[in-house]
């Protein structure tokens, strides 16, 4: 980029950006963090049970039923807690799995001989053309409908794309002389990792962990939409909009409310990366 | 002021927060004569040249004038800035890798400018002559082998044959003012020399004026005898290179006539008469 | 160019081949029987023999692999468990309903996203430049069938101007009248991928906007346009193209999960009663031809990508560091 426009933006708006950037770190959080509080709530307190079916098939809002009841009579805003927890741990398991397993998958090849890295990488590329949803699907189908499934092949889809990058960045900070530097001065390659790779790549690393957060949720509501996700009673927003569909003019609530909830954690996540992007690197313009 | 001629009057550049990066800003040269910019990063220098042909980045206005031949820079239209651009004005910047179109052959860069000014002269080339033409101006600035370099992108040569490259498609129009950013400032010091001498023959032979913008002292020193001192947006000095090497009388040109001293180059380089 | 061709193209072979040795492993690493689906409950021991037998499960896997690749080399693709039918021809048939609506969507999410990320970029200080940055953040960040299900909602049970679901019988017989039932789901696709492809155009402008090359144009007489137009596009092109081809392939997977909400006889819904049947035959065939066409959809995007951006010639991979040396950090 231009290093007049950088320096003109520098001088430009210091603050303004700033702010920009720091109200897509706020807006980011407040997003995240009302699905977590909401899921925190739902393992000390849950409106009904359930299984309670007592609540008469798709009323409205009420009192009682804050949100509604589905067509079993069981009470939606339960139903919707529920779901929170499952969409965060969808998301959270597999870029746990996908993180953990790209950095690692990601360093060998970086430090791998030259035949090797071409072999993984070329089979890494054909594991990323792989389409995550079917590949999930494939798990699925193997072991059974769960949630566990479902997070686990989300999870080693996303190691690919992770692990890619990590090469990539990997590769980029080993070709820098201070590598060198450091390796004639007697560090031991664990040492170069901890001290100067790892600082240098996790910061993009985290905020493609981030973006790839929000595809997880919708990779898994997906999946349960298309019933391959966790049965219920522990249903996920995909589950309830599913059983929804019908419905949407009669109960409303039950067709919108899972969806609005997905859009704001999965937006909350990609301003929170956008945000944590911005904040790594500081003279890249904000792209949000 | 006749073709070459350069007046800035007052020139302000102000950022949308009131910021002013540059205040005030006078200065004049005659057609065929050379001036010096001179400060650190930061002092408004690239933007005095980019104000000077009205392509200050969106959200900076310039207020004052800047008089280029017949021109009057500040507020023109666009259509008439078009037309100054390039054919009585050019400008060489720093970093020809990034100035230059990575996707285009360097030859088919030198051939935009060329067209253009054979158009506004009344006599379009036809292919070969655009084709031979292109090959005699990278011929002028000394490349070697110029239907190689025609051919070729600009990643694909070194970065003293690229700046090269980066003068020839400036100077396509033919204007009378050339401004030259930090022209030297991304090679190597090697190479730096031959690219200047390039310059400082190229304005002697066309009989054009110079405008030239560097935070480097030595390097100023080889091409321009008059100088105006930038800091911060303040010109806080001007007048012949000799007399403020040996008497700064501003305590800026003081500081930066000192540690460019520190250099033994600077001493050894010597100035133009 | 074109020994890079052959090569790509042997590459590509081999990815293919690769790509059904993972598939195939992952297959018979499913538990569960496969000759379970062609027997009863309660089975005796010599017809689970004779059912493994006449899918030919009992022998060893290599031999079975090797058959398999034989089998697809001569395009048979085997035949349903379940339904007894061939699955090649039914996935052709799938394939007929599956395609148009991936590539219209696809073309339309195109249409759709340069100009809005153009205007996006260009605007990026107006209102209506943010406005439509926030429009398409919002975009990628909603689930593609709960779209489907509001646009069936709206356009559908309440203004009745558009099907809700379902596909004519007779294929395309009657063009227009598929493309009525193509409506609803294309536009539900569309939205989701343009947001996606917008946010890439509007980034790929923002650097071309703000790029020394573009400068130097306008420094040397050319108009805003003028420039925008030689060296603009292209250089914007560039990052664009890289990502069409992953953006592609995720149409085509959101096409087989709105092929569920729109009850559309897609691939899709062949894939969903394939697992829940445990119908390898037709699982396989459906996998196998699902990455078949994302790995050919990748070539023919790599392919386009090298012929704008000549600094990625003579280096077989994309990604190699060579490649990315010619480009300014």
């Amino acid at each position: 980029m231009s290093s007049i426009v950088a320096l003109t933006q520098e001088a430009t708006a210091p603050v303004a950006r700033r702010r920009r950037r720091s109200i897509t770190l706020i807006a980011g959080s407040i997003c995240v963090g009302l699905i977590v509080a909401i899921a925190l709530v739902s393992f000390f307190y849950l409106p009904y049970s359930t299984g309670d079916t007592s609540g008469g098939r798709l009323s409205g809002p009420s009192l009682a039923h804050w949100a509604g009841t589905d067509e079993l009579g069981r009470d939606l805003l339960t139903q919707l807690m529920i779901g929170a927890r499952i969409a965060l741990a969808a998301g959270g398991g597999s870029v746990i799995i996908g993180g953990v397993l790209g950095i690692l998958i990601g360093l060998g090849t970086a430090f791998a001989t030259r035949w090797l890295d071409d072999t993984l990488s070329a089979i890494l590329d054909i594991l990323i053309a792989f389409p995550t949803l079917l590949l999930a699907m494939l798990v699925i189908a193997a072991e059974g409908e769960s949630l566990v499934s479902a997070i686990i092949a989300i999870g080693l889809a996303m190691s690919a794309i992770v692990a890619r990058l990590v090469r990539i960045l990997t590769k980029r900070v080993l070709a820098q002389d201070y590598i060198t530097a450091s390796r004639t001065s007697g560090t031991r390659w664990i040492g170069v990792i901890g001290l100067h790779i790892l600082p240098n790549i996790w910061p993009t690393v985290l905020v493609n962990l981030a973006l790839q957060f929000g595809l997880a949720v919708l990779a898994e509501a997906s999946l349960s939409y298309l019933g391959l996700g966790a049965p219920p009673p522990n249903a996920s927003w995909g589950e309830l909009l599913q059983e929804a569909q019908g419905t949407v003019y009669t109960a409303p609530v039950g067709a919108i409310a899972p969806g609005v909830l997905l859009v704001i954690l999965v937006i909350g996540m990609n301003l929170l990366a956008d945000g944590l992007r911005d904040i790594g690197d500081p003279t890249r313009r904000s792209r949000s | 002021m006749s073709a070459g001629g350069l007046v800035v009057d007052g020139l302000t550049i102000s950022a949308g927060s009131g910021a002013r990066l540059l205040s005030d800003l006078s200065f004049a040269i005659e057609p065929g004569s050379r001036l010096g910019l001179i400060g650190e990063s930061g002092s408004g220098k690239s933007l005095t040249a980019l104000a000077i042909i009205g392509l200050l980045p969106e959200g900076l206005t310039a207020s004052g004038s800047v008089r280029l031949a017949s021109h009057e820079i500040v507020g023109a239209p666009e259509r008439e800035l078009n037309g100054v651009r390039g054919r009585d004005v050019a400008v060489v910047f720093q970093e020809p890798l990034t100035a230059l179109d990575p996707l285009m052959t360097i030859g088919r860069q030198l051939v935009e400018p060329l067209r253009r000014r054979a158009i506004a002269d009344g006599e379009p080339l036809s292919r070969r002559e655009a084709a031979l033409a292109v090959s005699d101006r990278l011929a002028e600035v000394r490349l070697p082998d110029p239907d190689r370099i025609a051919g070729a992108y600009p990643w694909e040569i070194s970065g003293g044959q690229r700046q090269r490259a980066a003068l020839a498609i400036a100077l396509a129009g033919r204007p009378r003012l050339l401004i030259a950013d930090e022209p030297t400032t991304a090679l190597d010091v090697t190479v730096q020399s031959d690219v200047l001498d390039l310059l400082d023959r190229l304005v002697d032979e066309r009989g054009m004026s110079l405008l030239f913008i560097s935070h480097d002292l030595a390097v100023v020193a080889r091409v321009a005898p008059r100088v105006v001192v930038l800091e911060r947006g303040i010109a806080v000095e001007s007048g012949e290179l000799r007399d403020l090497l040996t008497h700064p009388a501003h305590a800026y040109t003081r500081e930066f006539v000192a540690s460019a001293r520190e250099l033994d180059a600077a001493l050894d380089w010597g100035v133009p008469q | 160019m074109g020994i890079y061709l052959l090569r790509r193209l042997v590459f590509l072979v081999i990815s293919l081949f690769l790509a059904s040795a993972v598939l195939f492993a992952l297959l018979r690493l499913l538990p569960g029987d496969p000759a379970n689906a062609l027997l009863s409950v309660g089975a005796t021991h010599e017809q689970v023999l004779a059912a493994r037998h006449a899918i030919g499960s009992d022998l060893p896997l290599g031999e079975q692999f090797v058959n398999w690749i034989g089998q697809m080399l001569t395009f048979n693709l085997g035949t349903s468990f379940i339904s007894g039918f061939p699955v090649g021809p039914d996935i052709a048939s799938r394939l007929v309903v599956t395609v148009p609506l991936t590539l219209i969507s696809f073309v339309l999410a195109v249409i759709i996203a340069v100009p809005v990320g153009f205007v996006a970029a260009r605007r990026a200080n107006r209102w209506y430049g943010i406005a439509l940055s926030a429009i398409s953040q919002l975009g990628i960040a909603v689930p593609v069938f709960w779209v489907g299900v509001l646009l069936i909602e709206a356009f559908s049970l309440s203004w009745r101007i558009l099907p809700a679901g379902g596909f004519p019988q007779d294929d395309w017989a009657d063009p227009l009248d598929a493309l009525r039932s193509l409506t609803l789901p294309v536009i539900t696709i569309a939205i989701v991928m343009s947001s996606s492809i917008t946010r890439y155009v509007r980034s790929a402008t923002l650097d071309v906007l703000s790029s020394d090359y573009l400068r130097t144009a306008r420094s040397l007489g050319a108009s805003f346009r003028g420039a925008m137009w030689h060296h603009g596009i292209r250089n914007a092109a560039v990052p664009v193209v890289s990502i069409l081809g992953i953006e592609l392939a995720t149409t085509f997977l959101g096409a087989v999960v709105v092929e569920s909400v729109f009850n559309l006889p897609g691939l899709g819904s062949m894939l969903l009663t394939a697992i829940s049947q445990h119908d390898y035959p037709d699982l396989q065939g459906v996998l196998f031809v699902s990455t078949f066409i994302v790995l050919i959809v990748g070539f023919i995007a790599d392919f386009v990508q090298r012929l704008i951006d000549p600094r990625l010639r003579g280096s077989v991979s994309g990604n190699s560091l060579s490649a990315r040396r010619r480009m300014p950090a």
